[in-house]
């Protein structure tokens, strides 16, 4: 069993919070009001109440998992299933990772450095996302509370400066691009709640077992106010129609701000909220993968498998010829189609725990020493 | 001691190892690629396009010039803080097929690195705003330098001219005279403010049209006699027409009234009364000064003035699927008696109810007026009135299916105008002579 530590309840919480929102400041936003039109504020919250719903039949299962973890004493089916999950997560962890990392360094490029070659950023942010990884996810979840209230605050400020544009005209219609629409897009965007996912790997990591159900539930309801906050704002500022042409909707908002002479020109503090969002979250999910290879291959230390994980993100991250086609691969595989994959296998491994009935004092695997 | 000895090697290297990163980690950090000396930058504060011949534009511009204060600019690093942008070039006039293009063309006369990064105006000359702006619009907003925040114009003329005339009478920062003009229209009412931002919602969303303010050149002022020849001829009427202000001195440029689009076409223009009632149907009249014929002087005319605003946001009832629509428009307005020319004494209650009846039916006929005329002469609707109609469509393919502009050509509109007078100045009755 790989040795991590414990995390706490209000760190993990925060921690599952970055990774599920740190996709809202890049396209997602534009393209949940395409989806929706003038209603596209009611998905991601009747992605929240999906989530909710997914999470309430997970949760328990992972609190029977305390103590365990993924690897814990089981048959040899059952480690052939936590197999299959570690490398059907890592895969889409593998997809997410890189396209997010390629649309962030195409975002910087295209907003904030022009000039800049994208390997001189996606080089620095590499090292840094590599660097965190290697702590481990003690040390990750503990600045992600540390920069939670603050980044969150940051994200508030930046949506409240825009209210001198607001028009309420533009939430109607108020079915947007129909009621069905609506629904089924709800349906898809729930694959922004990535947390589900990180909970499932990170439960073990928790000393109680409550606080597991506390942070999922504390982060969907996070995750799901931020998407339907932003969302929100921009189709009150931009329109429906407006707001499904910004590839970057909170930069785009960012610029808008013109609250007087001197209250203007402020989206280069904002940056710095959208590079720390972005860094936890590329963090973590190398953390994860990393885990759950060790995990799967039952060695004894993740840290070894950190950077060569790190360069095949880093140069997946590079297949996507453009900007638009990362977007494109990031939209279909991880937008659309995610919570396949992002709930799916929690679900599934939930079913399957509760179908058998764990095998204690089975073959006990010796201490190792912690990573 | 060994394992102590270990423990300081140790401990040694690491801080090595850190402070190494952490030098090395500076390279990239102070994002050197993209490195901006102020000293090698020349900014526009204001941009001006005119459609050029064969499909192509002539783009104006006007550069900040910076005067180095005592002490010296410095160098290097970004430095510069000593710079002040205390006027503009003269404008230069370009012919390109893009603005991107003109602007590379415009290096070739200017001999730092233009940026739009700082501009905070843009002008349309009046024939390029009839023959459509959008072609422009979407270039700008593309473009990473330009905000959505900056103002925009439509020069009477030429935007190149709007340039060449304009001559302010107190600012001498050409990057504060635009943010000037905002707080002028804003206490006026005569004139509005644009910016790029929202004339790009108004053109893509539906049930609105978008306005622009007017920078007017009158030309009796271009090329004005000496001082002492000066004279407002005896013939010339007040007037609130764009460019045609009865006025000696001043700037050339005249800022009222504006430019009403059908998309992104210019189809009609507003004098400044006209603006003023635009403003106070869409609820955007913040607080201005309007004269009324007094109702109470026979005989000769006499006039009062009262200062107007708001007292609540307008209420629009629209019944969209009406044939013809029927809108029904209520404005709560009140305002205060700033000044009266005859000897009726407003203080009275009948006198002050006399008034505000007369107030009432006078702005009233002018809205009125004014909206039918876009509606039914130009298919506009710059009023934002059909906007909250939004809520009565269910879905976007009800609201795409709605034809607007057929609907304007008949749309009936009632008016209801409650104006109270709250206050009448410092003085109560007026001054009776002996």
């Amino acid at each position: 069993m790989v040795k991590t530590g414990h995390i706490g309840r209000k760190e993990t919480a925060a921690l599952c919070m970055m990774v599920g929102t740190a996709d809202v400041f890049l396209h997602y936003p534009q393209q949940i009001s395409l989806m929706g039109g003038s209603a596209a504020w009611m998905i991601p919250l009747l992605s929240m109440g999906i989530a909710f719903v997914v999470w309430w039949f997970v949760g328990p299962t992972l609190v029977a998992l305390q103590g365990e973890g993924l690897s814990g004493n089981r048959s040899h089916r059952a480690r052939w299933l936590v197999l299959l999950f570690s490398l059907l997560t890592v895969g889409a962890l593998l997809i997410d990772m890189s396209t997010t990392m390629r649309l962030f360094t195409e975002t910087v490029i295209a907003t904030v450095l022009p000039r800049s070659p994208i390997s001189f950023i996606a080089v620095p942010l590499l090292l840094v996302v590599l660097y965190y990884a290697y702590v481990g996810i003690e040390g990750l979840s503990r600045v992600a509370a540390l920069l939670a209230v603050p980044l969150l605050s940051g994200l508030a400020v930046l949506l409240l400066l825009n209210f001198n544009w607001v028009k309420f005209d533009f939430l109607f219609p108020f079915f947007g691009r129909g009621g069905v629409q609506v629904a089924l897009s709800g349906l898809v965007v729930t694959s922004v709640f990535k947390n589900i996912l990180l909970l499932t790997v990170l439960g073990s990591l928790l000393r109680k077992g409550e606080d597991v159900q506390k942070a999922g539930y504390w982060s969907i309801l996070m995750i799901g106010l931020v998407y339907t906050g932003v969302t929100l704002m921009l189709l009150l500022t931009f329109s429906a129609d407006g707001a499904q042409r910004a590839p970057f909707p909170l930069y785009q908002l960012g610029r808008l701000v013109y609250a007087g002479t001197f209250v203007q020109r402020l989206e280069s503090a904002f940056v710095f909220i959208w590079v720390a969002m972005a860094l936890l979250k590329l963090a973590a999910e190398l953390w994860v993968m990393v885990y759950l290879v060790a995990t799967a291959c039952r060695l004894p230390q993740y840290r070894p498998l950190v950077f060569p994980i790190g360069l095949i993100v880093f140069g997946l991250s590079f297949l996507p010829g453009s900007y638009t086609e990362a977007m494109e691969l990031n939209t279909k595989w991880m937008l659309m189609w995610g919570s396949v994959l992002f709930h799916g296998v929690p679900v599934s491994l939930a079913i399957w725990l509760r179908l058998q009935k764990p095998k204690r004092g089975g073959r006990h695997e010796p201490e190792r020493k912690p990573a | 001691m060994s394992q102590n000895g270990s423990l300081r090697n140790r401990s040694w290297r690491t801080g090595v190892l850190v402070v190494l990163v952490t030098m090395l980690a500076t390279l990239p950090l102070v994002g050197c690629y993209d490195l901006i000396e102020l000293e090698q930058m020349a900014f526009i504060l204001t941009l001006g396009i005119d459609q050029g011949p064969h499909h192509t534009i002539d783009v104006t511009a006007r550069i900040a010039v910076p005067s180095t204060e005592a002490g010296g600019g410095g160098s290097g690093g970004g430095s510069g803080g000593t710079e002040k942008f205390m006027g503009g070039t003269e404008p230069i006039t370009v012919r390109a097929h893009t603005i991107a293009e003109a602007l590379s063309l415009m290096n070739t006369v200017v001999e730092r690195r233009i940026s739009l990064i700082h501009l905070n105006t843009i002008v349309f000359g009046e024939k390029t705003a009839k023959a459509g702006v959008i072609s422009y619009i979407r270039s700008l907003a593309r473009m990473r330098e330009v905000r959505r925040t900056i103002s925009m114009f439509v020069a009477t003329s030429t935007a190149r001219e709007a340039f060449l005339t304009n001559k302010p009478v107190i600012e001498k920062s050409i990057a504060r005279w635009s943010v000037d003009l905002d707080q002028v229209a804003k206490s006026t009412g005569i004139s509005l403010t644009e910016r790029l931002h929202d004339f790009i919602i108004a053109t893509e969303t539906p049930f609105s049209d978008p306005v622009i303010p007017f920078i007017a050149i009158n030309k009796e002022k271009v090329g004005e006699k000496p001082e002492k020849e000066k004279k407002i001829p005896e013939d010339q009427q007040v007037s609130f027409e764009p460019g045609k202000v009865a006025r000696v001195g001043g700037n050339v440029h005249e800022y009222l009234g504006v430019a009403i689009f059908r998309g992104d076409k210019m189809v009609a223009a507003l004098n400044g009364i006209d603006t003023r009632m635009l403003l106070a149907i869409r609820g955007e009249l913040k607080r201005t000064q309007m004269d009324f014929p007094d109702p109470k002087e026979q005989g000769e005319v006499k006039y009062v003035a009262l200062e107007l605003k708001h007292a609540r946001s307008p209420k629009v009832e629209i019944d969209v699927q009406a044939q013809p629509v029927r809108i029904r428009l209520t404005e709560k307005l009140e305002g205060d008696l700033i000044a009266s020319q005859g000897e009726t004494d407003y203080s009275v209650p009948e006198n002050m109810e006399t008034l505000e009846k007369a107030v009432r039916k006078h702005i009233e006929e002018q809205q009125v007026k004014l909206i039918e005329r876009l509606y039914h002469e130009h298919q506009v609707e710059p009023f934002a009135l059909f906007q909250r109609a939004r809520s009565q469509f269910l879905s976007y393919g009800e609201l795409e299916k709605y034809d607007l502009r057929e609907k304007l050509k008949t749309a009936k509109v009632e008016l209801v105008i409650d104006f109270q007078l709250r206050r009448v100045g410092i003085q109560l009755s007026p001054i009776k002579e002996k």
